[in-house]
């Protein structure tokens, strides 16, 4: 009494799909709910003169902008590409549940990079990592947000990323090539991305492929919303589509060949749509310096005052009592305390300590 | 548990008991009255020669040391140590009272006996234990539970505790004649059972002996008739061919004949050995019970599927079929470098995963099942923005009051 699983049913479980999967409408919905509880929650609309509203047009652009710093941060600090994923995702999760107006994500986009290093196990002390971003004496603000952060991604710490999956195809790929089962494939068309220009063996079409893919999947994958549209497989092959339609084109058909005509379709039809938004992304709509200053004084003014201080809510120093010299003082004795009460214990279980000598 | 604390309970009171009431018991002269107070106090007199003194009968004073033959008895009614020959001559013509000084108990010969324990204390207490075990025989089968039968068994004690140290002396007898006499046919239904249980075993053996024997005797009459039955065919063929019959035919229909009474033979064999496996299950208690403490086997015990660790669950490739070898360098250089493949790495797993990272999903769409995206929507809701100074107030709140 065995029942068969296959790649798609172990998609199905996974909690990326379960709970962080959207259908476009969904997705537009979700952030329209999340901006006008946001809107509820503002006490009194601001009294300046001219007003300008904090759209949820304004509030997207932002997000991308700061995606596109944390990606760039964690290039810079030469962290591995999952990662990397995995923090941009988090930052766009917690994004789902929060309004910028109720946290801004200047306050936010440091912890996601910080939780996410300890998520997939680049184990930096928080100094250390203050000290590589460039941002030392903001420890406060990292961990105040760490609980939240958390609590906003639904407790689920899992992003699945196409990287893997991209390795998988390299693998299956080059074993066609070597076969010589792409002989005789037309030449990528116009706008592909791949840097092969039919020279050379097969192998080395499937490489360029793969490297270009790995480009785009890298970083308009996280710009864009196809992480929260399409599972990592589509991913992969939208990816390669863009790099070299024709060869991914092939290897689509291979695959879907064996499979229900309207199933395939679909899968076709999702490809392109996600290979669609992929190529359609646009370096210059990330917002510059000037217009991400310009958005966050509007976001200052209108942002909810409730929610204003993270850190004196939510912050390290607090938990352990308070901040300054006097808390020190207080941590340090509650900390002898405790060694000398767990220290007389042990004497009550096992007896005293034998005499040491000289 | 109220019992138990309940006897804990009165355990001091009964010590105390014992002090005080002890002369009184010795007064009203019941069944299991006795004077070891003052046999105490004896003792107590004796200890400055105690050893002559044990070693000599009270009554005729003679010696262990002039005869060494003398042998002690006592009698259980006041316990009084008395050597054998005064015994013979003192009650060989009747009952007649203690020859101790002071004890007036009326003692026959045939209670006389030989001391066990060096204490008489305990030789009495003993005493006294197999009596009460003789009439509270009650077993554990006959009770409801362990903790009914844990009540009994404290009741016992109690009762016996109570007879040894003479307290309450009429009450406790009177207790035990009235359990004596209305449990009168499961006492002795009881001791039938112990007897049984200790002669099973030998009765068992026993059995077990006279089958072999039997069977033994089985094969040995077998092995004559099939003899006999040989000679006979022999025999009947040698008078065909004397009467004048064709020799060959003669010849090949005794063997025929032959031939049908084994093959007979064999099916009642089988059949024999088939009702005998049938039975087979009754022997199985039979020799179980010649090992005392056994418990019941239980039956056969079916062979353990193999563990299915994904319960039930097979994975199956939707995609792609593994092969053993892949052209990729990536595999093919992990495969030559020693310090991947020292510690036991197979490279498989890593063509494994990616295959399946590479495919997974690749035929699953976003709203497939809205349903549970529904419901997250509601709880995002109240979990996020809108709950936002809620989240603040209670950690606020953990905090505030240490």
């Amino acid at each position: 009494m065995t029942t068969p699983i296959t790649e798609d049913d172990l998609y199905r479980t996974s909690t990326q799909h379960r709970l962080w999967t959207f259908t476009p409408t969904t997705l537009a919905a979700r952030r329209t709910q999340t901006h006008t509880a946001a809107l509820a929650r503002l006490p009194l609309r601001p009294n300046h003169s001219n007003p300008q509203p904090f759209t949820q047009t304004d509030s997207l652009a932002l997000l991308r902008r700061y995606t596109s710093q944390l990606h760039t941060t964690a290039t810079h600090l030469s962290l591995p590409g999952p990662l990397t994923a995995t923090a941009c995702q988090y930052l766009a999760r917690f994004y789902l549940t929060y309004s910028p107006l109720t946290y801004p994500p200047r306050q936010i986009y440091k912890t996601c990079l910080w939780l996410a290093c300890k998520v997939h196990g680049t184990h930096l002390g928080l100094n250390d990592f203050l000290r590589r971003i460039g941002s030392e004496g903001e420890k406060d603000v990292v961990l105040a947000a760490e609980f939240l952060v958390l609590g906003g991604l639904g407790w689920v710490v899992e992003v699945k990323g196409p990287g893997q999956g991209l390795k998988g195809w390299l693998v299956e790929a080059v074993g066609l090539a070597e076969e010589g089962e792409l002989e005789g494939l037309g030449m990528p068309g116009e706008g592909a991305r791949t840097v092969w220009k039919g020279e050379g063996a097969a192998g080395g079409r499937v490489r360029a492929a793969y490297a270009a893919a790995k480009g785009v999947l890298e970083r308009p994958a996280l710009l864009t919303d196809v992480w929260f549209l399409f599972s990592p497989a589509q991913m992969v092959f939208a990816g390669l589509m863009v790099a070299d339609g024709v060869l991914a084109g092939f290897c689509l058909e291979r695959k879907l060949g064996p499979l229900d005509v309207e199933v395939s379709e679909r899968v076709l039809e999702a490809v392109r749509a996600c290979a669609e938004m992929l190529a359609g992304f646009d370096e210059g709509e990330v917002l510059g310096r000037e217009g991400r200053e310009e958005v966050e004084a509007r976001l200052e003014m209108w942002r909810d005052p409730g929610t204003r201080d993270l850190v004196g809510r939510f912050g390290a120093g607090k938990a352990a009592g308070g901040q300054g010299e006097e808390a020190e003082e207080r941590r340090k004795e509650m900390k002898k305390e405790a060694r000398e009460k767990s220290r007389r214990e042990g004497d009550e279980l096992f007896g005293p300590g034998l005499a040491r000598k000289g | 548990m109220s019992r138990l604390a309940q006897s804990n309970r009165a355990a001091p009171v009964a010590k105390r008991d014992a002090r005080t009431a002890g002369v009184g018991g010795a007064q009203d002269g019941e069944l299991l009255h006795n004077n070891l107070e003052r046999m105490n106090i004896d003792q107590q007199g004796d200890s400055t020669d105690n050893r002559p003194k044990s070693e000599a009968c009270p009554v005729c004073n003679s010696t262990k040391y002039l005869n060494s033959n003398l042998r002690f008895l006592v009698n259980p009614e006041c316990y009084h140590k008395v050597c054998e020959s005064c015994v013979d001559r003192i009650f060989s013509n009747g009952p007649a009272t203690c020859p101790i000084q002071g004890c007036s108990r009326t003692l026959r010969k045939h209670r006389f006996r030989e001391q066990t324990f060096e204490d008489i204390k305990v030789e009495r207490e003993v005493d006294i234990r197999k009596r009460v075990q003789a009439v509270f025989n009650r077993r554990e089968d006959d009770f409801e539970g362990l903790r009914d039968y844990n009540d009994y068994l404290n009741d016992v004690e109690d009762i016996t505790f109570n007879l040894i140290n003479n307290i309450d002396l009429e009450d406790t007898n009177r207790r035990f004649e009235a359990y004596q006499k209305a449990n009168q046919t499961i006492i002795a239904e009881n001791e039938r059972l112990a007897r049984e249980e200790k002669m099973g075993f030998a009765a068992n053996q026993k059995a077990e002996r006279l089958l072999a024997r039997e069977r033994r005797d089985a094969a040995r009459r077998e092995e004559e008739d099939e003899r006999r039955e040989i000679e006979e065919g022999r025999r009947d063929v040698l008078k065909r061919l004397a009467a004048g019959g064709d020799a060959e035919k003669v010849t090949k229909e005794g063997q025929q004949v032959q031939l049908k009474k084994r093959l007979n033979k064999q099916a009642a064999a089988q059949r024999q050995q088939e009702l005998q496996n049938a039975a087979g299950t009754g022997n199985g208690t039979a020799a179980s019970t010649m090992l005392k403490g056994l418990k019941a086997r239980p039956k056969k015990a079916e062979p353990e599927a193999p563990i299915d660790p994904f319960g039930g669950l097979r994975f199956t490739h939707k995609y792609f079929e593994m092969q053993d070898d892949y052209r990729w360098e990536g595999i093919q250089d992990t495969m030559k470098d020693v310090r991947h493949m020292a510690g036991g790495y197979d490279v498989r797993d890593f063509t494994q995963r990616s295959l399946v990272a590479a495919f997974s999903g690749l035929g699953v769409f976003a709203g497939e099942e809205g349903g549970e995206m529904e419901k997250v929507m509601v709880d995002e809701k109240a979990l996020g923005t809108a709950r936002a100074d809620l989240g603040l107030k209670d950690s606020g709140m953990a905090e505030a009051p240490r």
